[in-house]
């Protein structure tokens, strides 16, 4: 730096209080465009009313069926043929989704989960008999879902079948607020995988549950569920309710080959099982969650929410009205 | 000072403070190497908890009271409910078969009481104790145990006798780690020892007996002149426990006996075949009942409150 170069104190200072100035300037101008939340940014997606219904004509005579039998592939096959065969729930073309209980990444010898067994027939019933266009099978664990689908043997049951695993991605849930419900307001909701499917198929396991008393189809939907879900198991009983409000399904299948009776809904070890060898397919699927109580020694009236379900004519606890009709599988 | 040997001097200090820099980030990654091993070693699910055969499939999951449910979903509770502090989760895989597979659960529950709360509210009814754990047991696909404050399962992938001994094995490597020792639980200690049946003591949350108002209990079996006989107590109930719990019996038919028990609350019933004798002493309310003649019964419930009497 020359002499020449040399500024004074009082051009110092002005140049600071400039740069100050300046600074000052664009720091408070990003301060007013500063958005916290990263996620109001983002387009707001518009919240859905509810899902489609998806159940089929009722046939008298023809809504519940119980075949006993411990080949589980057998006992579907004739379930669904006894309530008018796979044709009667699903046309040619039409897309199906299975909605299987898919909680924990445990083997299917545990019956934690639904048994891949039962997904390969469904499929296959599907495609091959009904000659749907497309299968596809969905759930949001809370487990690593990846996991959850491989341990259970449901992914290697669906590559097998041709049927498609959608793993829950977050765009593919969707608030959604079930008109006259109290708990699912604005709730993050498995949405995509539901949107444009034409049936869907619950297929669940008969399950002690600590909280609820039993996990069985109409619990099953839980899994449809995103968000801190955890925060309804304070009121279980409404929120079980409300998910057979929202979810009218084609038709529910309900594993009792195996019933875990104790230590629900994990379990974890085959002596928490205990051999039925009953297997249950129905249009109703408050029907079959009464049924399905009986086989865990409880009355479907010890659990509130097959009450409720019934208060609000979603189904009937008393499903020998429907005259179910009972059969055995052979094979 | 001249030019240069101020040059010199900046020069210097320059060298200096990236000398003191480079000390300060040799200092931290020591510091993180130590932090590290602490990290590996409070996980207790060590690389070799299986032994050389086995291998970890996995990093260790770690999880407290605000996320158990996403690993143990409507589980959860029954854990919250009785001191949970954090689950660690890790799985092992056979070295020569991947699809054979163990996965530990370590569930941290504050205290010995807890840990044994949770480990005899699950237990199965078709097991095997554990000859070297003092609350263990094994099913054909799973192991069980609970140690100083931790409660443990070890769940198998397949019913394999050779995957089984390894978990009892890691089980028995887990415990030794934890260096747990003998689980002193205050309210086993309180049951008389004479003709105690060996590895009965259970904990009861709810609904004892049929009765609502009869919660966390602790009980344990006799066997009595060949006859079985289930005590039980608990302490700091509300006052009108006992009032209560009588209210229940004669409700539902019990029919009351004579008894030669020296203490204000205590009652003598029969109901449906089965004797019992229920009282309040101190801060606790405790009975002995059973299919067995009253006079056995007021033996051990004298031997009880003789126990109790020694803790008010």
């Amino acid at each position: 730096m020359t002499h020449h170069d040399k500024i004074s104190r009082r051009e110092f200072l002005a140049r600071s209080a400039k740069a100050g100035i300046s600074i000052a300037a664009a720091a408070g101008a990003a301060r007013l465009l500063y958005e916290s939340d990263v996620q109001n940014m983002l387009p707001k997606p518009s919240i859905v009313s509810g899902l489609k219904d998806y159940s089929v004509s009722s046939v008298a005579g023809q809504t519940m069926s119980i075949v006993s039998g411990s080949n589980r592939s057998a006992t579907i096959r004739k379930a669904v043929e006894l309530l008018g065969g796979i044709n009667r729930f699903v046309k040619p073309g039409e897309t199906v989704l299975l909605k299987p209980n898919v909680a924990f990444a445990s083997p299917p010898r545990v019956c934690a989960t639904s048994h891949p067994d039962i997904i390969s027939e469904i499929a296959r019933l599907c495609y091959e008999q009904a000659k749907a266009k497309k299968v596809y099978i969905t759930d949001n664990p809370l487990n690593d879902p990846k996991s959850c689908f491989e341990l259970s043997g449901i992914a290697s049951a669906a590559q097998q079948s041709g049927a498609e695993v959608i793993l829950p991605k977050a765009d593919y849930f969707r608030p959604l607020t079930l008109t006259g419900g109290r708990l699912i307001k604005n709730w993050p909701v498995l949405y995509e995988p539901l949107k444009n499917v034409d049936k869907v198929i619950g297929i669940a396991v008969i399950k002690d549950h600590h909280r609820s008393g039993a996990s069985m189809t109409m619990k099953n939907w839980y899994g449809l569920l995103g968000g801190g879900r955890n925060t309804f198991h304070t009121d279980i009983n409404t929120i079980i309710t409300e998910l057979a409000m929202l979810v009218k399904p084609t038709l529910v299948i309900l594993d009792a080959t195996e019933v875990m009776i104790s230590n629900g809904p994990t379990g974890g070890s085959a002596s928490d099982l205990k051999q039925t060898n009953i297997m249950i397919a129905g249009c109703d699927q408050v029907a079959a969650d009464s049924f399905g109580a009986t086989l865990l020694n409880m009355k479907p009236a010890a659990l509130p929410y097959l009450l409720k379900a019934q208060e609000l004519k979603l189904g009937t606890t008393d499903y020998e009205s429907l005259k179910p009709i009972y059969a055995k599988a052979e094979g | 000072m001249s030019e240069i040997s101020k040059t010199r001097s900046q020069t210097v200090i320059s060298y200096l403070l990236i000398f003191l820099f480079i000390l300060a980030a040799i200092a931290i990654g020591i510091k993180q190497q130590f932090y590290e091993k602490s990290v590996l070693g409070d996980t207790i699910l060590s690389d070799g908890l299986f032994g050389t055969n086995f291998s970890p499939a996995g990093d260790v999951e770690t999880y407290n009271s605000d996320n158990l449910y996403e690993k143990i979903d409507g589980k959860a509770d029954l854990y919250l409910n009785n001191g949970f502090v954090s689950l660690q989760c890790r799985r092992f895989a056979d070295k020569s078969k991947k699809d054979s597979w163990a996965e530990v659960y370590l569930y941290d529950m504050t205290n010995g009481e807890n840990a044994f709360a949770v480990y005899s509210l699950q237990k199965r009814s078709e097991s095997t104790p554990l000859d070297w754990a003092q609350f263990g047991y094994s099913t054909s696909d799973s192991v069980y145990a609970a140690f100083g404050k931790y409660y443990t399962e070890i769940l198998l992938s397949s019913e394999n006798n050779t995957l089984l001994a390894s978990a009892q094995n890691a089980a028995k490597n887990l415990s030794s780690a934890i260096s747990a020792g003998k689980t002193e639980i205050p309210f086993l200690n309180l049951f008389p020892t004479e003709n105690l049946v060996n590895d009965s003591f259970k904990f009861i949350n709810a609904d004892a007996f049929g009765c609502s108002d009869l919660e966390n209990i602790f009980a344990a079996e006799y066997k009595i002149n060949g006859n079985n006989i289930t005590a039980y107590l608990t302490k700091n109930r509300p006052a009108d426990t006992f009032a209560k719990y009588y209210r229940f019996l004669t409700d539902n038919g019990a029919k009351e006996l004579r008894h030669n028990i020296k203490l204000p609350d205590c009652k003598a019933v029969e109901l449906f075949g089965t004797n019992e004798i229920f009282f309040r002493t101190g801060g606790y309310f405790a009975g002995v009942r059973g299919s067995a003649p009253i006079e056995d019964l007021q033996k051990l419930a004298e031997k009880l409150i003789v126990s109790l009497s020694r803790q008010k």
